[in-house]
């Protein structure tokens, strides 16, 4: 094992930027990608929407570290952006809509697989509102807390907390029901 | 309310998206924050206007130095590549894992040293775990937030061997030799860096100065246990 002396004499350095930037990679990455993930049928998608987001962070990381504010705040409100954009092309409505209807008849066969359970999820998600949705997403695709969604959204973190106490018992009760068929 | 079947949609990132998405960041630029005109920035402005009149044969070389990224993160991060002393590199999928403290200690093959004091108003966040794969490196990072900030990160990883830190003045934490760094520039981070000898893991505690002072910094370590 190397000690300390021994890993400076290596002469190269990384600084508390890098070390910071290594570490909010490997955090984050995983969840931006959920939360597109939440919103989109299929993983390239996904992972170009997070390849955006990431770009745009990287590019102005130095501004993020001026004052190492809420990292997730900053992160998810590019992301959000991201996802405008995103589905604010014409082309973009049609087919997240497709694709969960699609996603439903292939979940008629077998509703114990893991794809068809998300099939089942996507349709489900699919119908409630965007505002509903969206929260649906930062809680369970991001993995934010109610606070930091709060903070994100700009609705009260009471707010935050009844709407998704609301929906997901909704949603479960979907769960349970179809399980029970 | 049990709301695990809403985690249904959830899925690790594929590793070769996220080496190949690091690897194209390392070619970005990075775009620096827009400041009033000063002396520094009449300094920038004169020799971009001599590198603007130059021929392309010196133009080129000049901006390839200039739009190099300064933060070099250390390999590649997320554990995909890192390069070790001997200039190699080591390849780890990412697969990271949230987690309390007790969770993290119970995966983590080392005891995991966590401060026991703090500077008020702190509170702890989640601890991201990427586990290694047999002979890579693992990492472990956690902050503390103070409002809408996190003020203090901790990161460690190990085998302590893959980390490589610059060193601006050594001090000593609980008997051991520790590097303290305060980047210059923007960020003006503060960090303390030290292995844990006879666990062969590194710590690596970041702070804002603005939250956290260097003393405390200091005092954050020394109550680790």
């Amino acid at each position: 094992m190397k000690s300390l002396a021994e890993i400076q004499e290596d002469g190269s350095h990384a600084t508390p930027t890098e070390i910071f930037w290594a570490a909010v990679y490997a955090e984050y990455l995983p969840r931006v990608y959920n939360y597109f993930n939440y919103w989109v049928s299929d993983a390239m998608t996904a992972e170009d929407l997070t390849a955006i987001v990431f770009e745009k962070a990287w590019r102005n990381r130095q501004r993020y570290q001026a004052n190492l504010g809420a990292f997730s705040t900053w992160l998810f409100t590019l992301a959000r952006n991201v996802a405008r954009d995103y589905f604010r092309q014409p082309q973009r409505e049609a087919p997240l809509e497709e694709a969960s209807k699609s996603a439903a008849q292939d979940s008629i066969e077998d509703v114990l697989t893991k794809r068809e359970n998300q099939a089942r999820l996507r349709v489900w998600l699919a119908q409630r509102t965007p505002r509903e949705r969206e929260l649906i997403t930062l809680k369970y695709g991001a993995g934010l807390t109610n606070r930091e969604i709060a903070r994100l959204t700009k609705y009260s973190e009471t707010n935050v907390g009844t709407i998704l106490h609301r929906v997901v018992g909704q949603l479960r009760k979907q769960w349970e029901d179809h399980d029970g068929r | 309310m049990d709301d695990k079947f809403l985690r249904e949609l959830s899925e690790a990132v594929r590793p070769e998206f996220t080496q190949a998405l690091y690897a194209r960041l390392q070619t970005i630029p990075e775009r620096r924050p827009q400041r009033g005109i000063g002396p520094a920035a009449a300094v920038i402005l004169t020799v971009m206007t001599i590198i603007a009149c130059a021929t392309p044969q010196i133009r080129t070389p000049i901006l390839e130095a200039i739009e190099t990224p300064i933060a070099r993160v250390i390999g590649e991060p997320a554990m995909a590549i890192f390069r070790t002393a001997g200039n190699t590199e080591q390849r780890v999928p990412l697969e990271v894992v949230y987690l309390d403290i007790e969770q993290a200690r119970e995966r983590i093959p080392f005891p995991l040293h966590f401060p026991t004091w703090l500077p008020d108003g702190l509170e702890p966040t989640q601890i991201a775990l990427v586990e290694p794969p047999e002979g890579k490196i693992g990492m472990l990072s956690t902050g503390w937030t103070k409002g809408d900030e996190i003020p203090l990160r901790l990161n460690v990883w190990w085998p302590a061997g893959g980390i490589r830190m610059q060193v601006e003045e050594t001090v000593e934490i609980n008997g051991q030799p520790a590097s303290f760094v305060r980047e210059p520039g923007a960020s003006g981070l503060i960090s303390l860096t030290w292995v844990q000898q006879d666990e062969g893991t590194a710590y690596i505690l970041t702070a804002n100065p603005e939250r956290i002072s260097k003393d405390e910094l200091l005092q954050i370590a020394a109550t680790m246990r």
